[in-house]
């Protein structure tokens, strides 16, 4: 993801985070090549759930309305 | 800056202030001028780098190259990170293989910009030379700015931070853009860098300046004899509407900001966190940008570093990121003592990890030497580790003191050494240096300026960066983030993706907000009554970018210098777990689909 793009806000539903995560891949499958890489959550991307960095085994944790779940790239400069 | 009128049907309308100033006969001139196209308007490099292209410039270091200290539209407003200060000119260190320097320009926040705008000056213009040392003091008054060139000869010889506390003392409500010792010794030290000062520093005394340090800048601001700019204004009463707080709190808790915010904060903690993540592919820089198949970059990781030290994020003006990740001294009682350095991804890489060096208090002695003396952190890192590379290949015939990698106390010595502007060897950075010993091949700089903390075979869009690889082309973490290696994808990244990172190089704003182009829009509509829709100000800075390119070739920069060190092409290194892609057919055939997009867009442009 490069800066033209970020932050690209979009509404999602479902119950778990897994339901949101598989809804984004569904509309756009570039973010799911960039989110999975064989098989498991590529590592330079992180995912912050209401401000908590969760990991894939996370992926089953309850969301509700409102809940705010952020896709951000790990590399940064500086 | 002033604006007439609330839309842009007349861009004339908008004016800035503009102070020129020849040094040669001292004379000080300010300007309204009035806009001529949007890049003006939004200001920033994108307005500098047009009066840059008026001026016929063969060498960095002659008179008729200006030095544009310039804001963006924001710089100065109440929007959380609108501090940035531009400094502009032909680079002492970027330089095209036919020998002409390449336009340039280094940012800072701090707090000095936003006083320079509220003293009434939008942009300096430094012309000529001064025959002696010299200050310039711009002041705000009830009559316009008051501006004055006074002698610095008490300051020479101070490092950058101890002739901001001289300064300090003589005016109170003021802020400053100094240089060190490195940009003093010009002749020597071509990656001097400029210092602006922070309340933080002010009123603490500690060293936390903000650095604009890429391109030499602060060696320019030596050539020149300005050894100082001293902004004097008061702060203005600010009070914040019900959107712009909405603003500022999206800056300060949103997705925009996280990597740069503490952990406790929903954030990363810093671009330190590079560390964590770049490990996993073994690809953060080590030994000259050659990861080996064990590497130690983790043994700087900020966990391993706070077990002997306290890390305390502390911040610009304003501003609720706190990205400045300043290390302690860790009393026995584990709270904080001394301040000893601050550690952000690039200086801590390339003074460290990257030259062998895996000891926390040996980085942090270097880091706040490197500061101490005003150099910038990543010419200085990479040109030492160019030459710790070299005498490890030429054990008959090494350089300089025979410093290997790891050796601390002897790049100690060439760090001090190059910062006191004697030894020209380092100083004039990596480019020459390699040019001079005919081992260009692992010399790791594009167009003269040295590597970020990104291997260059992970980012062919170094090559098309115009001011330096991880702050002007957003390609550097591609690679481990998307995997990608086909041509198509490289092509689409540069040429309609990672250029867009200038934005804030024009606007005002830091990077570290990543603030999104609607509610950009927002801010500057709120806080200048111009209203500009995104796709203009995406258009504005493509313009910027392309006329940056435009200017290199201007300057003669031709295929040869679009390269990338030559011997990543040559010889993969196998432990690095990113995939291999770049050969010279490959960049062949980047650069041309690439600069078939650009050089289109600038026959248009530039005609």
């Amino acid at each position: 993801m490069t800066s033209d793009e970020l932050p690209l806000e979009i509404q999602l539903k479902g119950k778990q985070i897994y339901d949101c995560i598989s809804e984004i891949s569904k509309q756009s499958p570039e973010i799911h090549n960039m989110l999975w890489k064989d098989g498991h959550v590529n590592p330079q991307i992180l995912m912050f759930h209401n401000n908590t960095l969760i990991r894939e085994s996370d992926f089953n944790n309850s969301v509700r309305t409102g809940d705010v779940l952020d896709i951000i790239p790990a590399i940064e400069g500086g | 800056m002033s604006v007439v009128k609330n839309n842009l049907s007349n861009i004339n309308d908008v004016t800035y202030q503009q102070c020129v100033i020849n040094l040669t006969n001292s004379t000080i001139k300010v300007h309204q001028r009035h806009c001529q196209n949007l890049e003006e308007v939004l200001g920033g490099f994108a307005r500098a780098y047009q009066t840059l292209a008026k001026h016929d410039v063969d060498h960095a270091y002659s008179e008729n190259n200006p030095l544009i200290v310039t804001t963006g539209l924001l710089t100065g407003t109440p929007i959380m990170t609108g501090l940035r200060t531009y400094f502009c000119s032909y680079s002492p260190l970027k330089v095209s293989n036919q020998g002409r320097p390449g336009a340039m320009w280094s940012a800072a926040s701090g707090k000095f910009g936003s006083k320079l705008r509220w003293t009434g000056i939008d942009e300096i213009v430094f012309e000529g030379r001064s025959s002696t040392p010299v200050l310039l003091h711009v002041k705000q008054s009830e009559h316009g700015p008051e501006i004055n060139l006074i002698p610095a000869d008490d300051y020479l010889g101070k490092s950058s931070h101890e002739k901001i506390l001289l300064l300090q003392k003589q005016f109170a409500d003021s802020h400053f853009a100094v240089i060190g010792e490195a940009g003093e010794h010009y002749d020597k030290c071509f990656f001097g860098s400029v210092a602006c000062s922070t309340e933080n520093l002010l009123k603490s005394g500690d060293d936390k300046c903000r650095w604009a340090g890429r391109g030499g800048m602060g060696s320019i601001m030596g050539y020149k004899n300005i050894i100082g700019i001293i902004a004097d204004a008061r702060d203005p009463k600010i009070s914040l509407t019900g959107e712009l707080k909405e603003l500022n709190k999206f800056i300060a808790t949103g997705p925009g900001s996280r990597k740069y915010r503490e952990i406790k904060k929903g954030g990363l903690g810093g671009t330190w966190s590079n560390y964590d993540t770049l490990s996993k592919l073994n690809i953060v820089p080590e030994n000259n940008f050659k990861p080996p198949a064990n590497p130690k970059a983790l043994q700087l990781a900020r966990q391993e570093v706070e077990k002997d030290f306290v890390v305390k994020a502390e911040n610009c003006f304003r501003c609720a990121i706190a990205c400045h990740k300043n290390i302690y001294e860790k009393t026995t009682a584990g709270k904080h003592g001394k301040f000893l350095a601050k550690f952000d991804y690039e200086p801590l890489n390339l003074l460290s990890t990257n030259l062998g060096i895996h000891d926390s208090r040996q980085a942090t002695e270097l880091v706040a030497l490197c500061d101490r003396y005003g150099m910038d952190s990543i010419s200085a890192g990479a040109t030492l580790s160019f030459v710790l590379d070299y005498n490890q290949r030429n054990p008959d015939a090494p350089l300089l003191n025979n410093a290997r990698f790891g050796d601390f106390e002897l790049i100690r010595d060439l760090l001090i050494s190059v910062g006191q502007g004697k030894c020209l060897e380092l100083g004039q950075g990596v480019k020459r240096l390699s040019e001079s010993l005919n081992s260009t091949d692992y010399a790791m700089h594009v167009k003269g300026l040295e590597l970020p903390s990104y291997l260059p075979e992970t980012n062919p869009g170094y090559i098309w960066a115009i001011a330096g690889g991880h702050m002007s082309m957003q390609t550097y973490g591609l690679l481990a983030a998307e995997g990608e290696t086909n041509l198509d994808y490289w092509e689409n990244v540069i040429v309609n993706k990672g250029l867009y990172m200038v934005r804030d190089d024009i606007t005002g704003i830091c990077k570290f907000s990543n603030l999104d182009g609607q509610r950009l829009t927002q801010a500057i509509s709120l806080l200048t009554g111009i209203n500009i829709s995104e796709d203009e100000i995406k258009t504005t800075v493509r313009h910027a970018f392309l006329r940056g390119i435009w200017l290199e070739k201007k300057q003669g920069f031709n295929d040869s210098d679009y390269e990338l060190p030559a011997e990543i092409l040559k010889m993969q290194n196998e432990n690095v777990k990113t995939p291999s892609f770049l050969t010279e057919k490959y960049l062949k055939e980047l650069k041309k689909r690439v600069f078939s997009h650009f050089d289109e867009e600038i026959k248009k442009l530039c005609a």
